[in-house]
């Protein structure tokens, strides 16, 4: 279980997720006023996730819009130090398929560590809208 | 150092174009780049084309509002019919030190020269790993991930910056 104060700014929410294995949710829009939180909120799930020995951890990502380079360097970092700190963990990012942009901005935080990263598709998060039928809309981009 | 970044009227045929000019605002990036991705929406109906360009919109004006020296800024978006081709561009013109200047030209050249923007793009990612603070991967991110083409052109402090790529034909205004 992960101990972690969830984070909610404007337009943008950190949350540990309960469950048996150790999991957080990213949603909303990851700009620059997501850089500082998500930046500690990554420092703090590493310390948690060492002290308690756990052995992965999963990254929702279904419900995030649209992340900028200063918080993907957020992420780069968190990686990195992963990777070169004996990879006491494998890290989950789980993409939402009905938002292309998040292969296409994922793909390289793979590629900077594939032994630690994976990356998977999950299910869509807005069951809503698949009922309905509808494609995505720039609303759906945004958020709104 | 100057590049020419403007096509002639008679090379051109623009079916969209919206200019912001606007006091440089952390607050007010999120917003633009909304509005680029709305305006490509409605003209072109993709939503892969729509994020690349709101991406690009959102790290050039992060940039605009990081180092501009002043309030004379811009942001143009034009969807254009350049010799037979259509093409969408985001252009951005803002003052900034002369060492960002020579910062951003290095960075440039060494972008518009990359054999594989995303081999380049990877690498930068590593380097930069390690290092706390500002990431510098907005524009190789652009490039790489957005596979968009840059061009630029500086006048004395002056940077105009280009980024762009052919786009489908465009929907008529008023179809369903």
């Amino acid at each position: 279980m992960l101990t972690l104060p969830a984070i909610r700014a404007n337009g943008f929410a950190l949350v540990p997720l309960d469950g048996p294995a150790p999991a957080v949710k990213l949603s909303g829009n990851a700009d620059a006023e997501a850089i500082s939180p998500l930046d500690r909120f990554l420092k703090l799930l590493h310390k948690n996730l060492t002290d308690e020995g756990c052995t992965s951890v999963a990254v929702d990502l279904g419900e995030l819009y649209f992340m900028n380079s200063s918080c993907l360097k957020a992420f780069v970092s968190w990686i990195y130090k992963v990777n070169t700190t004996g990879r006491p963990y494998q890290i989950r990012l789980q993409m939402n398929p009905r938002q292309p942009w998040q292969r296409r901005s994922l793909e390289p935080l793979k590629r900077l560590a594939p032994s630690v990263v994976s990356l998977d598709e999950v299910i869509d998060t807005k069951p809503e809208a698949r009922a309905a039928g509808r494609s995505v809309t720039p609303g759906d981009i945004r958020g709104a | 150092m100057s590049k020419r970044v403007e096509c002639s009227a008679a090379e051109r045929s623009t079916s969209l174009f919206v200019r912001l000019s606007f006091c440089p605002s952390e607050h007010l990036v999120s917003a633009i780049s909304q509005l680029v991705s709305d305006f490509c929406q409605m003209g072109l109906r993709d939503l892969d084309i729509s994020y690349r360009f709101r991406m690009a919109a959102h790290e050039l004006a992060e940039n605009i509002t990081k180092y501009s020296t002043n309030s004379r800024v811009s942001l143009e978006v034009e969807l254009a019919e350049v010799e037979g081709v259509q093409m969408l561009s985001v252009r951005t013109r803002n003052e900034t030190s002369p060492e960002r200047l020579i910062e951003v030209e290095k960075r440039l050249k060494e972008l518009k020269s990359a054999v594989d923007p995303v081999e380049l793009y990877d690498r930068m990612i590593e380097e930069t790993a390690p290092l706390e603070g500002v990431s510098g991967l907005g524009l190789a991110r652009i490039r790489a991930e957005g596979g968009l083409d840059f061009d630029y052109e500086i006048t004395g402090n002056e940077l105009t910056l280009v980024v762009q790529a052919p786009v489908p034909k465009p929907y008529p205004m008023g179809s369903a």
